[in-house]
């Protein structure tokens, strides 16, 4: 029959076919599952509305809570009190009529006619308190709300009067003792003399809130002796105001920059249940095994889960939207937060296309990570890190400094997250959204490529490894006796540990700036120690690793520490070129200005301390944990190159974060640092030579600083960072990349058991 | 039908390799069953997946129907079905729809796949619960589901791993009446089992399997020859009894 023989060549629409009737089952088994259900359409659709109507009652009772202030003005005698009184009076009939006078002039703004007003009324310059504002004859509900708070907000002026009408009273005692907030009596030349004490913020406000209504009349009266004149006169400078309003309306908050956010926490929930559900769960049900003996490329199977997944995802985003938007709207909050157009198609249109992107690229980023879990559990503590590293490029589209640029454009989430921005914004680059989604796309490849060929791998089958739980055990002796290795999760947790300490740490160091530099800089060494060296060190003595197994602290060969001094001593020339090469002349003076005092204080501190504190402890600690620990937890289970690179990139993202500045451009130096002593400790198997080149590194960097006075003569000028003379650069290249090159190639001093793959334990034979 | 020859699979390297399967060479004609026997941890299930190629053989072939596990893995799984012990059906499917499903990754047409369901329904005895939840169902009755997935594309060869191990009497019945109506359709058969009764019941040939390798292997007759034991049980005892006594000494752990 047919299965027994040669399959044909499929056509691809029968492929597509069966696709579609594998991702069903999927879909199926996902939807079916009342768990799903309830996490992901039924708490959106409850939370919503629950919490809208709750932020709607804090909002209108927050600001029923805002009193209307009224001050209290007190006059000498009742002549004047009833003069002031007048006065107040008609200002407040001129702002009421001025109010309505712009709503209409705002509401016509749009024909051409009135875009040069050389005949309106004078009357519209007098900008009246808070009238500013568009009033919209068909108001809705928002602005209604919105006018009821201004209204609520006007100061409202109360004349006291005196209760002996003939007494004359004493304003000044009045407004000191605080009876009063501002005293009234007869000046020289008819004025009116203010009495206030502006240390007062009751009597500074009624100050000027009362000069404010004064002003308004005085000014309707010069409006009027103009208007009598025979031609009638005009100010010289005679204003009027026309208030713009464009279609974009002027959300109060920049919905495009939360939408990012929101989308990524919206398909993330979405996804993950579904993503570890399909891989990890498939194995929980023992379903692996049969679909791993089916003819069937795992590609193709994984593609199919792929697309249940971002199904989902999408509907939990679709769904998430809905309730928002309708929770948004029943509570008016829509235009406080969307503008004035409130909820439009293209706005749906626009998310929902920002949805399928976000979908697709998480969908698959999920999938990769929950492919690689042997269990439920495992795949969820897989999935913290991944939040947490998706979240902070939601968090950078609040940030206006992060723009889509091309460079941008190529760096997955953070793209999406800053066109997404720009796409709501209406300021989108159609070039750099076709190239966020071209990056984008070849992400999502990679990631369900990683996904196909860890899914159902050999190791998946049988074979039981080390899982979350275990982690926090301590063990009864050490594991490594019996040839089992660092977890890979160990590194995570290390990073998850050291990480916000570090940027803690880092903010609070900044506030120092009272301790001499001598003190904040051994402090700092005190910090590096405590945090690259004292968390692994934990970690070691907590789960009774042997440090010389965990760091490869094995004894190097001689060559390759004779090499490693070589590449350390030349290197730092190469990279600070390449810092150097990546930065405008522009950024360099901005840089220059913002480290250079820096360097005049340090120029003072005597070199031995500077060397302790800036090269010999940081390039240890830094080793430790970057080449030590987090390069044994991830080796084996990633393969060398891509922990090469992993801890490389984690190196160059910890030394982008300097003080309270973030310096991007030392990125991709220390990260090519990174990768290189991830490299050594690779191919000889010591942290030792590592260390010692990290230590020449950068304590030749503080020795030519030293010296840089002389060697500005020599024309190489390493404070301004500018180009250095060609010939230094050469040689320091060719030193270096011969060093590098034959550290790299001269091998691993002996075999170490730690190369050596460990059992499989549990595995069926 | 399937012929594995010189099979070695190592896992680990270095110090700390360990040869699982060590040169395993058989042959199984169609029609036949072949009782692949040996104690937890012995290298059946190690062999099984080679033959599957779920996992790559370190050297040796297995040729299934004239395919090459290594060359054509594909066209080697279309001519197998599997059962084990430890496989699981999806919860939330029906038996229909994970049959369709099954159908599906084996690229069957609508057609085949709906006569193949309701053949085997009847032959498995399972109509009643085709369109019931599949998390619904008894333990018995989950077994059938998998019994016939594994028939449904209609394999001329048949990998049977352990597939009594967990079920009581009656779960084994019809496991046993499963390798007799294999047996009758003329599929080959490679049962995998440390059960020696069933595996005396059914296999026409037998493989005795210790520590990676083929220690012993012919029919019942030339076993008792080779051995000078009558019975099965007594020639583990006698023959692989160190390894059943210390099976994980030098290989890995036993589940």
């Amino acid at each position: 029959m047919a299965p027994s023989t040669r399959q044909q060549s499929y056509s691809f629409y029968r492929q597509l076919a069966r696709l579609w009737k594998l991702a069903q089952k999927e879909l199926r088994e996902t939807l079916r599952d009342r768990r799903t259900l309830l996490t992901l359409l039924v708490m959106p659709l409850i939370t919503y509305p629950l919490v809208g109507s709750v932020l709607q009652k804090f909002m209108v009772s927050g600001l029923t809570a805002i009193e209307r202030p009224v001050y209290r003005v007190v006059a000498t005698d009742l002549e004047l009190s009833q003069q002031v009184a007048a006065i107040l009076r008609e200002a407040d009939d001129l702002e009421e009529s001025h109010a309505s006078a712009t709503a209409d002039d705002v509401a016509d703004a749009s024909s051409p006619r009135d875009q040069s007003l050389p005949g309106s009324p004078i009357l519209n310059s007098i900008e009246g308190l808070a009238t500013k504002s568009a009033t919209d004859p068909t108001t809705s509900g928002t602005q209604e709300f919105g006018e009821n708070i201004r209204a609520k907000l006007r100061p409202d002026i109360r004349v006291v009067l005196p209760q002996d009408q003939n007494s004359t009273l004493d304003v000044k005692l009045l407004v000191e003792e605080g009876y009063a907030d501002v005293g009234i009596r007869r000046g020289s030349e008819g004025r009116w003399e203010l009495v206030y004490a502006p240390q007062f913020t009751a009597s500074q406000n009624a100050h000027e809130t009362l000069l404010s209504r004064f002003k308004i009349v005085n000014q309707k009266f010069v409006d009027d002796l103009l208007a009598a004149q025979h031609p009638p006169a005009r100010l010289p400078a005679a204003t009027t105001d026309l208030v713009l309003k464009l279609s974009q309306g002027g959300p109060l908050v920049s919905i495009g920059a939360l939408i990012p956010l929101m989308l990524i926490l919206m398909t993330i929930t979405g996804a993950v249940y579904p993503a570890i559900d399909l891989t990890a769960g498939e194995r929980e049900r023992g379903t692996l095994e049969t679909l791993m003996a089916a003819p069937l490329p795992r590609l193709e199977i994984l593609t199919a889960k792929y697309i249940a997944v971002v199904a989902v995802a999408m509907l939990t985003g679709a769904v998430n939207l809905f309730a928002m938007f309708v929770t948004l709207s029943s509570t008016g909050l829509s235009s406080t937060l969307l503008g004035e157009d409130g909820i439009t198609i293209g706005l749906i249109l626009r998310l929902a296309a920002m949805l399928a992107l976000f979908a697709s690229f998480f969908s698959a980023a999920l999938l990769a990570i929950t492919s690689h879990a042997r269990s439920f559990k495992e795949a969820q503590a897989y999935l913290i890190p991944l939040m947490i590293v998706s979240l902070a490029p939601g968090v950078a589209s609040l940030l206006p400094q992060f723009q889509l640029s091309p460079t941008m454009a190529c760096i997955p989430v953070l793209n999406l997250v800053l066109a997404t921005r720009d796409v709501f914004s209406a300021t989108i680059d159609w070039s750099l959204l076709a190239l966020t989604i071209g990056t984008t796309a070849i992400a999502t490849g990679a990631c369900l490529a990683l996904a196909a060929r860890s899914f159902g791998g050999d190791a998946l089958l049988g074979v039981s490894q080390t899982s979350w739980r275990e982690f926090f055990q301590r063990p009864q002796e050490s594991p490594l006796l019996h040839k089992s290795l660092i977890p890979p999760v160990a590194g995570w947790v290390a990073l998850l540990v050291v990480t916000p300490l570090f940027i803690v740490i880092g903010g609070i160091a900044g506030s120092l700036s009272h301790l001499t530099l001598e003190v904040r800089l051994l402090l700092n060494g005190l910090v590096t120690i405590a945090l690259f060296a004292g968390v692994p060190g934990l970690m070691m003595f907590w789960n009774r690793w042997p440090p010389v197994r965990t760091l490869a602290l094995q004894r190097p060969r001689f060559l390759a520490l004779l090499l490693s001094s070589l590449a350390g001593l030349s290197l730092w020339i190469v990279l600070l070129q390449v810092e150097s090469g990546m930065m405008s002349d522009a950024r360099k003076a901005e840089l220059v200005k913002l480290f250079g005092s820096l360097q005049i204080q340090i120029g003072a501190i005597p070199l031995p301390i500077k060397l302790l504190a800036l090269a010999i402890i940081p390039a240890f600690c830094e080793e430790i944990f970057f080449r030590g620990l987090l390069f044994s937890a991830w080796r084996r289970s990633l393969g060398a190159w891509p922990t090469i690179i992993l801890t490389g990139l984690v190196f160059g993202l910890f030394h982008i974060l300097i003080r309270d500045a973030v310096v991007l451009e030392r990125f991709l130096p220390t990260a090519l640092l990174g990768i290189l002593l991830g490299a050594v400790r690779e191919k000889t198997n010591s942290l030792w030579p590592g260390i010692l080149l990290h230590v020449l590194n950068n304590g030749t960097v503080l020795i030519f600083g030293q010296y840089a006075e002389a060697l500005i003569a020599w024309g190489f000028d390493t404070r301004e960072l500018k180009t250095l003379p060609i010939a230094w650069w050469l040689s320091a290249l060719v030193i270096s990349a011969t060093s590098v090159g034959l550290l790299l190639s001269i091998g691993r001093p002996v075999r170490s058991a730690e190369n050596a793959a460990p059992l499989p334990q549990g595995l069926t034979v | 039908m399937l012929e594995a020859s010189l099979l070695t699979k190592d896992f680990g390297e270095g110090a700390s390799r360990v040869r699982a399967v060590h040169d395993l060479s058989l042959t199984v004609p169609a029609g036949e069953v072949y009782g692949l026997l040996g104690a937890n941890g012995a290298g059946k299930t190690t062999t099984l997946r080679m033959i599957m190629g779920l996992l790559p053989p370190t050297s040796g072939e297995v040729t299934v129907d004239g395919f090459r596990v290594t060359r054509e893995p594909e066209e080697v799984k279309r001519r197998i079905g599997l059962v084990s012990a430890s496989t699981g059906i999806y919860q939330w499917l029906t038996p229909r729809e994970m049959l369709e499903y099954f159908g599906n990754i084996y690229s069957l047409s609508a057609e085949q796949i709906s006569q193949r369901i309701l053949e085997l329904s009847q032959l498995l005895d399972f109509a009643k619960f085709l369109d019931r939840a599949c998390g619904n169902l008894s333990t018995g009755q989950k077994q059938r589901i998998n019994l016939a997935r594994a028939l449904l594309h209609d394999p001329p060869m048949m990998l049977l791993d352990e597939p009594t191990r967990g079920l009581d009497i009656l779960g084994t019945q019809v496991i046993f009446e499963y390798i007799g109506l294999l047996k009758s359709q003329g599929k080959a058969v490679v049962l995998s089992t440390h059960r020696l009764d069933e595996a005396e019941r059914f296999a026409d040939r037998f493989g005795l399997i210790d520590q990676g390798s083929l220690r012993f292997e012919g029919t019942l007759s030339q076993l008792q020859e080779q051995t000078g034991c009558t019975h099965l049980v007594d020639m583990f005892v006698k023959h692989l009894g160190k390894s059943l006594l210390a099976p994980a000494s030098d290989s890995p752990a036993a589940v």
